[in-house]
């Protein structure tokens, strides 16, 4: 058994449940490329399967939201001829859906991740709601203790250019803890970069249809 | 007690993380979402949290939750973050 997880319950929890678990935090090396981290996570979940194990990898959210490690372990796996599966889970997104009360399908959705989003540019539908997940380590590559955001004011440029510097947004981040409420900030996009937590996700509601 | 001012404290935090590690037990955490004050209020009662843990968890926001947890020190470590999907 072997999970990553951001808060000291969890992990506990998961411990509780198998006393032979082992977190995959080890994989990270500060400083270095978050990719190394993910070829070592992976290579953690395969090592034992090699050896004959039944092996259960646990991550935070959706195991296959926004997390690499676990699709590449399982496509390994499969290509190795091992059998190997996904269950899915909670996500960040799942979440803020709910706590904000946000239904995707009433305006679409578009969905993507921070760094990339900057580097890629797409094409905004300001018509319909915008997610852009890791806002609080955008640009950022390499793993850090203290996490950090270089490429925040380039992105608040960029979406301000779509939306308007009075365009509300909300900076949110899922609660872990049963029972407490999410964090939850309303904030104008040229506010946006005090606002931004390290866990956080941006929520940007669509512009009124004309 | 209101959590404002909040100074995070290792005490406070192992608290909290043993209030929240007892809610994984499916009966405490139905009579947690039954009635929240009266769980809170039960465990201040029965000595296993104090005023200000108790406050924190009826009027402190996730943050000032979290920034006492993860001043808890030993075979756990706080972790605030551990991101899982690359730069591309």
């Amino acid at each position: 058994m072997l999970y990553l997880v951001t808060d000291p319950i969890s992990a506990e929890g998961i411990e509780r449940l198998n006393p032979r678990a082992r977190s995959l935090e080890s994989c990270y090396v500060e400083g270095a490329h978050r990719r190394e981290a993910y070829g070592r996570m992976v290579e953690a979940i395969l090592t034992p399967v090699r050896a004959g194990r039944r092996v259960c990898a646990a991550f935070y959210g959706h195991p296959g939201v926004f997390v690499l490690p676990s699709h590449q372990a399982i496509e390994q796996a499969r290509r190795e001829g091992y059998s190997a599966r996904m269950l899915p889970g909670v996500s960040a997104e799942d979440c803020l859906f709910a706590d904000l009360g946000v239904d995707p399908a009433r305006t679409g959705c578009q969905s993507y991740e921070s760094t990339r989003f900057l580097e890629d540019r797409p094409v905004v539908e300001p018509r319909a709601a915008l997610v852009l997940w890791q806002i609080g380590v955008a640009g950022s590559s390499n793993h850090s203790a203290e996490p950090h955001a270089p490429a925040l004011d380039a992105l608040v440029r960029v979406l301000c250019t779509i939306y308007g510097d009075d365009h509300e947004v909300v900076v949110y981040e899922a609660s872990r803890y049963a029972g407490v409420d999410p964090l939850v900030r309303r904030v104008p996009l040229n506010g946006l970069a005090k606002a931004v937590t390290p866990a956080s996700t941006l929520y940007v509601p669509p512009l009124a249809r004309s | 007690m209101e959590p404002e001012n909040n100074i995070a404290e290792e005490r406070i935090g192992q608290e909290l993380r043993q209030f929240f590690l007892d809610l994984l037990q499916e009966v405490n955490l139905r009579q947690y979402h039954d009635d929240r004050e009266q769980y809170i209020a039960d465990k201040v009662e029965s000595g296993l949290i104090g005023e200000r843990t108790s406050a924190l968890l009826l009027k402190g926001t996730l943050a000032q939750i979290e920034e006492n947890i993860m001043l808890v020190t030993g075979s756990h470590k706080a972790v605030p973050i551990w991101v899982v999907s690359p730069p591309y």
